[in-house]
């Protein structure tokens, strides 16, 4: 029985060998490598582009405005994507806050003083709690920065509300303001139903030419709507369409949700500790 | 060879981890093994996306337009997205995980009891 | 300012050639080579630990390894996402469900 499941992992791994062997050489990306070459500042169209990524390349900066042009894939032509992956996200919230339910005892909040395996309390020195306090406000203007710069360098949403997350993460390690934090809960679940909404709502917004269009670009220079030439440039922040737009919302329901799932996976911890020391 | 390398890679890392998936009977090593799975398929991916002699996909501060190439940029958008579903779906089965645990006593899949029939 | 940022994202083409303009058709530069052998060696030490606190440590390691790997295949936003949740944001929750488990594995 072994040697037939090692042989049929053998033969699996032959079989990717040989496949891999017969793609392109890697450097070599399909596609055409001078698509900037001379052509004016003209939105090539969708006829005479040879792959999609070329199109992409070619006219991504003057149709969105955007200066990062993954940001624009993500969060403007592929944005029915995000919107999918923004749901998943909210899906495994709601099923680990379920699966947890029966050992969270909604309503009860764990001693502040927290036994170790040997039966003594385990003291968090000063240097950690007050270290880790004065690390946290640096931790959210790096992790706002992230999102609101998302279409001028590498960042975005998703990024941006990862960072903020590792800030709860650390807040929860050093124990600082246990009973306070496992109380804020709701309002991270308001925020995170707020930002879901919000990233729906600007969907609706420019339903006049399709879900999720890009209304705001190359119009208002006020409202994120400046005109940008094509080629390198030094950046600037009121561009980009509704893109900071939905970088935000998506930046908010990701920091809400990451923080959902580290405060119950911790209050389940420390309840589970609790009940072992007495019983 | 040498061009290959990283496509290489890439197959041994999906080779390591379908064993250890096969082979061993901590739950927790088996959703350890998932995640290097879907690392090493990331992975492929921005490789295919990879050309020799360009840069990011970022305008800012970027050389200037003549001689301007630039790596593709769908591939990396599609990554983006597979990296934080990669990290809800590990919360998730480390969650059933738990539960495991806290009805069985042990976590080796060997030695799980399964549901009595009712009949 | 503006000029010396302006070389920084151009000089990873030039350290790896010789002559600046010289087109340098190596495959594949040697630290990527490198940096694959640490990452598999990583995964294969992390996979046969007994000790589950370790292996999510060389977990951790991996993750950087694919940091820097997708850094220098020219794709920084993939690097920052990896390196908040693959390295800091999965091996939090790991070692919570470690300590409402066993540590070692039998």
């Amino acid at each position: 029985m072994k040697l037939a499941s090692f042989l049929s992992i053998v033969l699996m791994t032959g079989f990717l060998l040989v496949a891999v062997m017969r793609l392109h050489p890697v450097g070599q990306a399909t596609g055409d490598p001078d698509v900037f070459s001379d052509r004016g500042n003209v939105i090539i169209d969708v006829q005479n582009v040879a792959t999609m990524d070329d199109y992409f390349l070619r006219n991504g900066q003057m149709e969105t405005g955007s200066n990062n042009i993954v940001t624009s894939v993500v969060f403007d032509y592929r944005a029915f994507d995000t919107l999918g992956e923004a749901a998943v996200l909210f899906i495994v919230v709601t099923s680990i806050t379920m699966l947890l339910y029966g050992l969270i005892k909604p309503g009860e909040t764990p001693d502040d003083v927290i036994i170790a395996a040997d039966g003594f309390p385990l003291k968090i020195s000063r240097i950690v709690t007050i270290g880790a306090l004065l690390l946290f406000p640096v931790i959210a203007a790096f992790g706002a920065y992230i999102i609101i710069h998302g279409h001028l360098s590498p960042g975005g949403g998703f990024q941006g509300g990862a960072i903020l997350g590792t800030g709860t993460a650390l807040l929860l390690a050093s124990s600082y303001m246990t009973k306070k934090l496992y109380k804020t809960y709701k309002t991270f679940a308001f925020f995170e139903s707020f930002g879901l909404t919000l990233f729906i709502g600007l969907g609706f917004a420019g339903v006049g030419g399709s879900f999720l269009y890009n209304f705001l670009a190359n119009g208002d220079p006020l409202l994120f709507g400046r005109v940008i030439e094509m080629g390198p440039n030094g950046g600037f922040l009121n561009s980009g369409g509704i893109l900071p737009l939905l970088s935000l919302a998506v930046g908010i329901e990701v920091f809400s949700g990451i923080s959902i799932i580290l405060i119950m996976l911790n209050k389940a911890l420390y309840l589970n500790k609790s009940q072992k020391s007495e019983g | 060879m040498a061009d290959f390398f990283l496509y290489i890679t890439v197959v041994f890392l999906i080779f390591m981890s379908v064993s250890a998936i096969c082979y061993k009977t901590n739950l927790i090593k088996i959703v350890i093994a998932l995640n290097i799975a879907a690392s090493a398929v990331n992975l492929f991916f921005i490789t295919l996306a990879y050309r020799s002699d360009s840069t990011a996909p970022i305008f800012t501060l970027a050389p200037a337009l003549k001689d301007l190439k630039m790596v593709l940029p769908s591939p990396q958008a599609l990554i983006l997205t597979n990296i934080v579903i990669g990290f809800a779906t590990s919360a998730l089965m480390l969650t059933v995980a738990v539960l495991t645990y806290r009805n069985n006593g042990t976590l080796d899949i060997r030695k799980l009891k399964g549901v009595e029939d009712n009949e | 300012m503006l000029k010396s940022l302006e070389t920084v994202r151009g000089s990873t083409r030039r350290v790896i050639g010789n002559k600046e303009g010289q087109v340098n058709n190596m495959s594949l530069s040697t630290i990527i080579i490198i940096l694959c052998v640490i990452g598999l060696i990583t995964a294969v030490i992390a996979l046969l630990q007994r000790d589950l606190l370790a292996s999510v440590i060389g977990f951790a390691v991996f993750g950087l390894v694919q940091t820097a790997l997708f850094y220098l295949l020219d794709a920084p936003d993939v690097a920052i996402a990896e390196a908040s949740i693959g390295a800091a944001l999965t091996v939090c929750i790991f070692v919570i469900a470690i300590r409402m488990t066993r540590r070692r594995e039998e």
